[in-house]
């Protein structure tokens, strides 16, 4: 069955905002019985002020060691989203995962075990420069109990409702969907990253089944 | 004892070998190359009694890492009591092809040996004297670029400075049509 996927382009989402009442304004007039409503991860965590600043954030010996071990291109080799991750998963938690992936890279020839072990957060956050201005300054956090989220948009607007995180390198990871979402159907439409990566200012897709 | 001695001595071997490969990485240098800057053009618009200097500067990284420009900000050195009647408006942005013009820095990355070129824009007026009288008592104003640079081994605030000679007028085309048009 043909799908239709249409991206909403909504203000500058802010941690003033209400995530429902954003997609009641933006998204109300345009939903219809059946459609799935996929928020993306960032603006999820944005309504729910998960930023922090660098500034605030002293990283602790283990950030600054372990970071270094990180490839330049992810987030977590900045010790300061590493220690904001650390905050958040426990030291120990990130250390043990850290020196397990260690063991695994060399003997299994084994990738991305550190993210698996060290928690959500580590593969959620994104670090200054990884979201749209003006949150481009802050660390941002994946966000807080994103099922809930979904369920309570499913309340409000009775449809089916997702979070992703997708990005332009054709990753996309669902963070949470509600009973009816075809995940094997988001994951193949958000590859393409319909809702962009850079300041498109589309937080919103619907996902429409056409005949 | 001896296996307290030989764990002491893995401990110690494995925390000097981390120690040495944390030094041995080294850390991002990124500067406002203001020794290099390149097109500076000061032009006078007596019309508007205004001075308006523009220059590009590089902004490299001559370190082992990479960092980012996470936050830029330029203001003028203090020049005299004829400050007190001066606006002075300065922005400075990076050059690309959708540049912002709203004087808003986004965040950076720059890695190791990367460059960009920076457009530093500063309009300077005064409310009573007239620019020939402005340049006689200021002929050179310094601006001063704090730029903070967040790298994979801390916080860092940086400072550069350039002056620039509001003497060395150089007439637009744009002005220059309008004198040849009157």
């Amino acid at each position: 069955m043909p799908v239709q996927v249409i991206p909403v382009q909504t203000k500058l989402v802010t941690p003033d905002d209400d995530l429902l009442e954003v997609i009641s304004e933006y998204c109300g007039p345009l939903l219809q019985k059946g459609d799935i409503l996929v928020a993306a991860e960032t603006m999820v965590a944005i309504t729910q002020g998960r930023l922090i600043r660098p500034e605030n954030v002293k990283p602790g010996i283990w950030a600054l060691l372990i970071s270094q071990f990180i490839h330049q291109d992810g987030s977590l080799s900045s010790p300061f989203a590493l220690q904001a991750v650390m905050n958040e998963e426990g030291t120990l938690r990130v250390v043990t995962a850290f020196i397990a992936s260690v063991f695994t890279r060399v003997f299994l020839r084994r990738k991305g075990d550190f993210y698996r072990l060290a928690g959500k957060q580590a593969a959620l956050v994104d670090d200054i420069t990884g979201t749209t201005p003006p949150f481009d300054k802050y660390i941002v956090m994946g966000p807080k109990e994103p099922e809930k989220v979904v369920t309570a948009i499913k309340e409000r607007f009775g449809i089916e409702a997702a979070i992703v995180d997708a990005n332009d390198l054709g990753r996309a990871n669902i963070l949470a969907a509600t009973e009816g979402v075809d995940q094997k159907l988001l994951l193949r439409l958000f590859k393409k990253n319909p809702a962009g990566n850079a300041d498109q200012q589309t937080p919103l897709v619907i996902v429409r089944r056409t005949r | 004892m001896s296996f307290l001695v030989a764990f002491l001595a893995c401990a110690g071997t494995l925390s000097a070998a981390l120690a040495l490969y944390y030094w041995q990485l080294g850390n991002q240098n990124i500067i406002f190359d203001t020794d290099a800057v390149q097109d500076m053009v000061v032009q006078h618009d007596p019309e508007k009694n205004e001075i308006i200097c523009r220059c590009l500067i590089p902004l490299t990284n001559r370190g082992e890492q990479q960092g980012m420009v996470n936050n830029v900000f330029c203001q003028p050195v203090y020049c005299g009591k004829i400050m007190k009647g001066m606006e002075i408006k300065s922005h400075i942005s990076v050059v690309k092809e959708q540049a912002r013009e709203n004087g808003y820095w986004e965040s950076l990355i720059v890695k190791k040996d990367a460059c960009f070129l920076t457009k530093l824009e500063v309009r300077i007026r005064h409310n009573s004297v007239d620019i020939s009288t402005l340049i006689r008592q200021v002929p050179r104003l310094t601006i001063v670029i704090y730029y903070q640079v967040v790298g994979r081994k801390g916080i860092q605030w940086k400072l550069a400075e350039l002056p620039l000679p509001l003497k060395e007028a150089q007439v637009p085309a744009e002005l220059n049509q309008k004198k040849v048009v009157e």
